[in-house]
């Protein structure tokens, strides 16, 4: 495993966009990474589901967070695409990455979003540019 | 529609002020606010991703009196280093019966553009 879950929780709690999302890992091993958000009130649309601007945050960072743990590098996103599937007005979601291609500057990543009745809502793909230490 | 019928908790939670034109379309418009970075000091792309999906739904509301519903949203990210201040606006839309495809942009208080995004949405 490239980063720690440690490594990674630190990574969340340093960043001040996913503290205020509400962002939490899940779960974090060999095969996956797992984030978990509550909805809350703050992250409604006009007609009391989950805003589409939360899933995209969610897609966008839980495929970063695996690409960065993989490369063990910073990396920026380039290109994020979301289908949107369900709505979900309450409780847990869940997001996880899989990583669909690795190359040496760009690594893409495919995810989901499920609720916690593990009924897809959301799902995506993203291409990321990989930063590397001069 | 009215502007503020499509202001939404996220809206406020995320600090976006929105302003309709005279000619009948909308805008967005985001300062910098300390709580849109990450741990690397750049401004975290879901940020725009946001402001894009409400930029699109929001004209397409206006424009058809109808809450717009997200069925797809592709997004590109040009620049995620900080600036003082965002707009974000519809530049291109289509409808094909209750479906309807919005294009926008983001640009900086310099006018430099930093993240562009299509989008389909389904009205009522």
């Amino acid at each position: 495993m490239a980063e720690t879950t440690q490594e990674i929780n630190s990574m969340i709690e340093k960043s001040a966009f996913l503290k205020h999302m509400g962002f939490e890992l899940e779960r974090h091993d060999e095969e996956e990474l797992i984030l978990k958000l509550m909805i809350r009130k703050q992250l409604h649309n006009t007609a009391q589901s989950l805003h589409g601007g939360v899933h995209a945050a969610m897609l966008d960072t839980v495929q970063a967070l695996l690409i960065r743990s993989a490369y063990k590098a910073k990396v920026r996103a380039v290109n994020v695409n979301v289908h949107y599937i369900a709505p979900s007005s309450e409780g847990d979601v869940f997001a996880r990455a899989a990583i669909i291609q690795r190359g040496y500057m760009t690594a893409t990543a495919e995810a989901e979003i499920l609720d916690q009745n593990h009924t897809l809502i959301a799902k995506g793909t993203g291409v990321y540019k990989i930063i590397r230490d001069e | 529609m009215k502007v503020k019928d499509t202001a939404t908790n996220f809206f406020e939670f995320l600090g976006f002020a929105g302003e309709e034109l005279e000619e009948g379309g909308f805008v967005i418009e985001l300062p910098f606010q300390p709580y849109l970075l990450q741990d690397d000091g750049t401004i975290h792309t879901g940020v725009f991703s946001t402001m894009l999906d409400i930029v699109l739904g929001a004209s397409i509301s206006k424009r058809f009196n109808s809450f717009a519903t997200t069925i797809n949203l592709n997004l590109s990210f040009l620049d995620v280093e900080p600036k003082t201040h965002y707009r974000g606006e519809l530049t291109f839309m289509h409808k094909d019966g209750k479906y309807v495809t919005g294009e926008g942009v983001i640009l900086d208080e310099r006018n430099n553009l930093i993240a562009k995004g299509i989008g389909t949405f389904k009205i009522r």
